[in-house]
């Protein structure tokens, strides 16, 4: 077979599962770190690079459902930290000030090229997708199908309002905690729940109609 | 089902349930509850289909370059002329508000104008009161050539009805330093309308024009005195003076423009202290004479 087969990324740098992303752990914190690379001492911002790119990456892969693309989003979205690093404040997360950096970026993007956004997300619902992203399968039509399926869930995201699409985003793709959610939101963990409620029914109630057109059910 | 059915039962499909969330789907076992958590399964089953990303291969070396590649961002380089020309600029704006010549290179057009005596002045001082006897009769000559016309438009408006437009000003804003530049332009029709009805007031003018500069004189030695009689004597004969502005509690005449003189009317009288002790009371004397009795001078 043609292609790769899709990788599990890590686990989420929020759920605590994995001691790669534990960033508050002894001097090597994110704000410790920060203050390093502030200083000039650019190994330290290579750390938190290293550190959240997967964060950034998987984020940007929603937005740009291509590799090169989200690559190239990360990239950007880390030389505006590094720019940016003296604006950086502690009251919040180096994650959740990355996070805006990236949907800021993402939306600024998405404003300057509409058409060539279309044409991308037109090339990835095509055939190139399941050379790239499969399903471990041997079935070229089945791999084909949940391409489509899956082009057609990320389109219906993509439509939905910003803080639906992060809500979204955040919680069932980027498996964030609700506090973690709750602290990009800027509100309680128990709106942060609402949120993510809302953003579920109107994401289902906008790929219903996508499915039942293309023949697909839920 | 209720709004709570349906947020217990996406929770339960996102397998988020919170406690009481079974009880309630539970409940409402119906067959469209059924199929809306089927849905809401799919959908989630959906959702963790995209976790299924290809790897980032982004490098730490990809970055470095980048950021060597675009630098830092420029910090504003202020010009140096930028500073220089704002001080410059403040400098020329102080040195206009502070400049003390200002206010007299705007005199003589001020005598020029036959109304620019708009400003206040203070209560006649004995000295310039007793001018009035000198321009008084001139002024009575001159009041029955325009009379007649002075009955109708040619007559100024009331001293009171001028007041509030010069005097009243909001207290926070400064006066405006070039009123009087401008008030010729806005009075130049008043003279030009006078001139018409009454051919005897280029006279008159001068006598307006004597009072205005007697006027300034006055008021900028604090007197402000002598106006009364002169400025009805420009109201009676031409209106082409500047007495509309001076408001005279003492200037007290007709609508036609006959002056009163006021001193004549009811004596002003003076109070002389002669020096010594009274001795019932022990206090320094004083005597109340008419104001014609007494010789001012120095």
């Amino acid at each position: 077979m043609i292609g790769r087969i899709a990788l599990r990324l890590e686990p989420s740098p929020f759920g605590g599962k994995s001691r790669e992303f534990d960033t508050t752990f002894g001097a090597d914190t994110d704000d410790a770190l920060v203050n390093r690379a502030r200083s000039g001492d650019f190994s330290a911002f290579e750390i938190l690079f290293e550190r959240h790119r997967n964060l950034v990456y998987r984020y940007a892969y929603q937005m740009a459902p291509r590799r090169d693309d989200a690559e190239d989003i990360v990239q950007e979205v880390f030389i505006r930290a590094y720019q940016n690093l003296h604006r950086y404040r502690d009251e919040a997360k180096f994650t959740t000030w990355l996070l805006r950096i990236t949907a800021n970026y993402g939306t600024d993007r998405a404003r300057m090229s509409t058409r060539r956004q279309n044409l991308e997300q037109q090339e990835a619902a095509g055939a190139l997708t399941w050379m790239t992203v499969g399903s471990g399968e041997d079935d070229p039509i089945e791999n084909l199908e949940q391409a489509r399926r899956k082009a057609m869930v990320r389109e219906a995201i993509q439509n939905l309002p910003e803080n639906h699409r992060n809500a979204i985003l955040f919680r069932d793709i980027q498996e964030m905690e609700y506090d973690q959610i709750a602290e990009y939101f800027g509100c309680t963990v128990g709106g942060a729940k609402l949120r993510v409620l809302r953003a579920r029914r109107a994401l289902k109630d906008r790929l219903m109609p996508l499915l039942s057109e293309s023949g697909g059910e839920f | 089902m209720t709004n709570k059915d349906f947020d217990a039962l996406i929770r339960s499909a996102f397998q988020e349930e919170e406690a009481g969330d079974r009880e309630l789907v539970a409940g409402e076992a119906s067959e469209a509850m059924k199929k809306e958590a089927q849905a809401y399964a799919t959908l989630r089953e959906d959702l963790h289909a995209l976790r299924d990303i290809p790897e980032c291969q982004m490098s730490t070396e990809r970055l470095r370059e980048a950021i060597l590649a675009r630098g830092m961002k420029p910090k504003r380089v202020i010009p140096w002329w930028q500073p220089a020309f704002a001080m410059a600029a403040c400098a020329a704006v102080a040195a206009l508000a502070l400049a003390p010549g200002m206010k007299s290179a705007g005199m003589p057009e001020k005598t020029e104008s036959p109304l620019v005596a708009t400003h206040t002045v203070a209560e006649p001082t004995q000295p310039l009161a007793l001018e009035e006897s000198s321009i008084a009769p001139m002024t009575s000559q001159m009041a029955p050539q325009g009379s007649s016309a002075n009955t109708g438009a040619a007559v100024a408006p009331p001293l009171t009805e001028r007041r509030p437009e010069t005097r009243v000003r909001p207290s926070n804003r400064r006066p405006n330093r070039f009123a009087r530049l401008e008030s010729p332009a806005r009075d130049s029709a008043r003279p030009a309308s006078l001139d018409s009805i009454n051919p005897g007031s280029a006279a008159a003018a001068l006598v307006g024009a004597a009072a205005d500069s007697a006027a300034f004189r006055s008021e900028d030695a604090g007197t402000g005195a002598a106006m009364p009689t002169t400025f009805g004597a420009a109201d009676a004969g031409t209106g082409s003076g500047g007495g509309a502005g001076f408001a005279m509690p003492g200037n007290q005449m007709s609508r036609a423009g006959a002056p009163q003189n006021k001193s004549g009317a009811e004596p002003v009288t003076v109070i002389v202290i002669p020096g010594g002790v009274d001795p019932a009371t022990g206090a320094p004397v004083a005597q109340e004479v008419d104001k014609r009795e007494v010789v001012f001078g120095g």
